[in-house]
């Protein structure tokens, strides 16, 4: 198993579906910083209220297009570096020559673990990115929910601990995040099996996504909605059980991934 | 004569039409549920008075887009989710298949069809069908949705445009969508050829979402809100302008790609991700 982990981590980390996903995650964590927050240095303190980098970092933030270009682009860049390989392997018969070599559970949770894990990583690492960044130019002020500043309201999912705690709060986020978008990513792993071309395997994801979005918010399930549950500025509040049933159901297709993948005659 | 036919435009568009629709008929039956989907919510938020609906305010609430964002610190940017999902869904059928076919059967017909530039008309003829086909699809679809809906309650069929949004503007801005949507689909291919497919669609939900956010007059996405065109709004975008914008993309793209194909490896490195 280890040598498989090792070999899926260097396959995705190699590729150039990674280079890319990177690269336009962190731009758009950079431009954030540089289109929203590097103009406010000298406005720090003219409100009521100093300007806090909880309030206004890429994803504490509502009024410009940056979080939502984000939350868009994510369920595309997390299956771009491994969830196609699956596909890819299947395609070109590489997936023939490993399995005459290792057990065939090595194999299928090797590549699961690393689709995960890859797909959480392109997801978070820009958000600690643009936070850090926001940081160097405004005050960790705490949250004051007297001010009307900041976006989380008393029935929001997590609210007392976002005035309270607010590191502890991110933190929180930032796994929820990481754990669904690493979740999401591996539904292009159970999509090899039905679809035909490479394109839509890897942007499975995000018309799943896309359409979850559009059914959630036009038949008024706002709750259920990712696009608003997973931003921690929350400008769809939500709950814990909603965001936990969520990821169940996605574990459930890895599930059936690795069931048919076992079953499945690769030969 | 078997040899001729394959050489020529008429053969080349000919087998687009095969080939493209084949590799893309699932794309295609699922695009038809998605717009089931979309006609049947606007209908749902378009309703008038006594539960009657038109066809011509259904187009235009499809079409309608979000006013202007204006941004402050305590706004919230929101995207127009039908009109978002309506396009998204296009340029995500159409986005893969030129590049795709040149590591499948696309490398034999422009062998056969002995020109480059004869194989990538066919595919920008192919992309400009889908674009519009999607559209009457659209169309049709709506047409249906109406009828039965306005059946059901025993009314008029519904499917004349009302004069409160047709009047003296005449039908143009009423296809401008489809006309930057034709603009923003040959970007997009361009984009895929240069770089690749997933490239390209990431563009484009990029540019989609600037659209959204900045009224500008080379963001063509403005041309398919109704409510930026200055035919239905005061401080609107003007539509002979997007008209010759659209014009002007889709001549800059072509010249791009009829260059790039001129010169690209076409028996290099396949598809890649």
């Amino acid at each position: 198993m280890k040598n498989e982990l090792k070999v899926e981590f260097q396959r995705a980390y190699n590729s150039y579906g990674f280079q890319f996903a990177f690269f336009v995650g962190i731009s758009i964590a950079i431009f954030h910083f540089i289109f929203m927050i590097l103009p406010l240095k000298d406005n720090v303190l003219l409100g009521d209220y100093p300007l806090s980098v909880f309030g206004k970092w890429l994803c504490g933030e509502d009024s410009s297009f940056f979080p939502t270009l984000y939350y868009f682009t994510v369920p595309i860049l997390i299956a771009l570096p491994n969830a196609g390989t699956y596909k890819a392997d299947l395609a070109t018969g590489y997936i023939r020559n490993v399995l005459s070599r290792t057990a065939r559970k090595n194999y299928f949770v090797a590549k699961y673990i690393v689709t995960f894990f890859i797909g959480g990583f392109i997801a978070v690492f820009p958000m600690i990115l643009n936070f850090l960044l926001t940081a160097t130019i405004l005050p960790a002020v705490i949250p004051q929910a007297s001010t009307g500043y900041f976006p989380i309201f008393s029935y929001s999912m997590l609210g007392d601990l976002y005035y309270s705690h607010p590191y502890v709060y991110l933190c929180i986020y930032m796994v929820i995040n990481f754990v669904f978008f690493g979740c999401l990513a591996t539904l292009s792993l159970l999509a090899a099996y039905i679809c035909e071309k490479l394109f839509t395997t890897i942007l499975a994801p995000f018309i799943i996504y896309l359409f979850v979005y559009a059914v959630t918010q036009l038949t008024g399930w706002h709750i259920l909605c990712p696009f608003g549950f997973l931003r921690p500025s929350q400008p769809i509040p939500t709950n814990g059980a909603v965001v936990l049933i969520e990821i169940l159901c996605m574990c459930l297709a890895g599930g059936v991934y690795y069931y048919v993948g076992k079953k499945k005659d690769i030969y | 004569m078997l040899e001729r036919k394959k050489t020529s435009i008429k053969g080349i568009l000919l087998y687009e039409c095969k080939n493209g629709f084949y590799q893309n008929r699932v794309q295609i039956f699922i695009g038809i549920g998605v717009l089931v989907f979309i006609i049947y919510m606007v209908i749902q938020d378009s309703i008038l008075l006594n539960n009657y609906v038109n066809i011509g305010d259904c187009w235009f609430y499809l079409f309608s887009g979000s006013p202007e964002y204006i941004y402050s610190s305590d706004a919230k940017f929101e995207l127009p989710i039908l009109w978002f999902l309506f396009h998204t869904y296009l340029l995500y059928m159409i986005c893969n298949y030129p590049v795709n076919d040149l590591d499948e059967l696309g490398l034999q017909s422009m062998m056969l069809s002995k020109s480059r530039e004869k194989w990538l008309t066919g595919k920008l003829v192919w992309a400009i069908t889908m674009v519009c086909i999607y559209y009457i699809l659209a169309f049709l679809v709506m047409i249906v949705e109406v009828i039965i809906k306005n059946n059901f309650l025993e009314q008029k069929i519904g499917l004349e445009f009302t004069t409160l949004i047709m009047g003296d503007k005449g039908f143009v801005p009423y296809i401008l969508p489809l006309i930057s949507d034709i603009a923003i689909a040959i970007l997009q291919m361009s984009l895929s050829f240069l770089f690749n497919p997933f490239c390209a669609f990431v563009f484009s939900i990029l540019y989609f979402i600037l659209s959204v956010y900045f009224k500008n007059l080379f963001l063509l996405g403005n041309y398919s809100m109704f409510l930026r065109n200055i035919s239905f709004s005061e401080n609107g975008l003007n539509t002979e302008y997007g008209i010759a914008i659209c014009v002007l993309y889709i001549v800059l793209c072509i010249f791009i790609c009829m260059y790039h194909i001129h010169t690209r490896d076409i028996f290099g490195k396949s598809l890649e991700v």
